[in-house]
């Protein structure tokens, strides 16, 4: 799981399929189906204590690849609404 | 292909082009459950044999690509879960011998299947599909021959931690994969540049190219992230991150957790971002 910057951020641990439920203290939202995330730094922290080694995420030199379209700078969050 | 080049007028080949890989156009659920031959976040994976209580009829996503140190070996993260119901954590200084297939072995069995029915169908003179029963024979003869072995596991970790004083879930597996077999950190999906009008997948995604997003670097989760994933059974799918929600209660956690949580609308046609079995957990 990405976020619009390309940054990796999580894995899904999973989410509902049928019945969708209510969230304990989040009863306004009525009936909602939900996925839960595992953050991508955690589970990197996890495997890094098991190892004792550091952990680096793999990542292709972007530069070399023809057509890759770069970002513009329009990732503010307010650009979304 | 053989069927569209057949209807064209010709005399001989010229230049033959070959693509290696994965040709097709976005990362629709169908196409990350077949053979890639190097697969990419969010491909099908599941144990190839039934051993050390791993389940080969379990199917789950391919997480990212990762180094330890510097090691050129290169692994493939998952969730522990993805070796089905029955397994304790793997430990790394005695990992029992468990191979990862891709794709999955319920994944291929699907494919198999379904050309096998459409070769039915064609004998029958009942299929509408213009692709020659030779080709499909052929397809059919190479899905089963297939060398989809894919990796071995090395580590895994799945329980409760405690971090800051709550309760997290953890769950996580880590796959030794042979250089020729690795794809890259690149997750499929149809998001586009920003426009008029634009809606929340034609906002800006990058870096990408056609196909999705590559990744670029680490960041941490916050609450109104926008996120995209893609996985083998919902395919490629955008959602904000709404809160970390503390009551969470996984199957086989004996306590509640504090999960990031995207909860996606009931009401609408917007796509649902994770069903269950997509990478963990069911519950």
């Amino acid at each position: 799981m990405v976020n619009r910057v390309g940054d990796l951020v999580g894995i899904v641990l999973g989410g509902v399929s049928g019945k969708p439920i209510e969230l304990e203290g989040h009863e306004e939202l009525g009936p909602v189906y939900v996925t839960y995330i595992t953050s991508a730094p955690f589970l990197l922290q996890r495997i890094e204590r098991v190892f004792g080694r550091s952990v680096n995420v793999e990542q292709v030199d972007i530069a070399a690849i023809p057509g890759v379209i770069m970002g513009t700078g329009r990732h503010h969050e307010n650009d979304l609404d | 292909m053989v069927a569209e080049f057949d209807r064209l007028e010709r005399h001989s080949v010229c230049e033959l082009f070959c693509y290696e890989g994965d040709t097709r156009g976005y990362g629709i659920a169908d196409q990350l459950q077949t053979y890639q031959s190097r697969p990419n976040c969010g491909s099908s994976i599941g144990p190839e044999f039934a051993i050390h209580g791993a389940d080969p009829n379990t199917s789950s996503s391919l997480g990212f690509y990762l180094r330890l140190g510097d090691d050129d070996t290169i692994y493939a993260t998952s969730v522990h879960h993805a070796l089905g119901p029955n397994v304790n954590p793997i430990d790394v200084d005695s990992p029992p011998e468990i191979s990862i297939q891709h794709p999955s072995f319920p994944d291929v069995a699907s494919q198999i299947e379904q050309i096998e029915s459409e070769i039915d169908a064609a004998s029958n003179g009942e299929s509408d599909v213009l692709v020659p029963t030779k080709t499909l024979q052929k397809v059919l003869q190479e899905l089963k021959s297939l060398d989809n072995s894919f990796g071995v596991v090395v580590a895994s970790g799945y329980g409760v931690v405690q971090i800051d004083g709550r309760n997290v879930s953890e769950d996580w597996l880590l796959i030794e994969v042979p250089a020729h077999k690795t794809g890259v950190n690149h997750v499929r999906a149809i998001t586009f540049p920003p426009g008029p009008g634009r809606s929340f997948r034609e906002l800006e995604w990058t870096p990408r190219d056609t196909y999705g997003i590559y990744v670029n670097g680490l960041d941490d989760l916050t609450k109104g992230m926008w996120v995209c994933k893609a996985g083998r059974s919902t395919g490629d799918t955008v959602g904000r991150v709404q809160f970390a929600y503390s009551h969470c209660k996984l199957t086989g956690n004996a306590v509640e957790t504090r999960e990031w949580t995207i909860v996606s609308s009931v009401f609408g046609d917007k796509p649902i971002f994770a069903k269950k079995g997509i990478l963990g957990p069911q519950w």
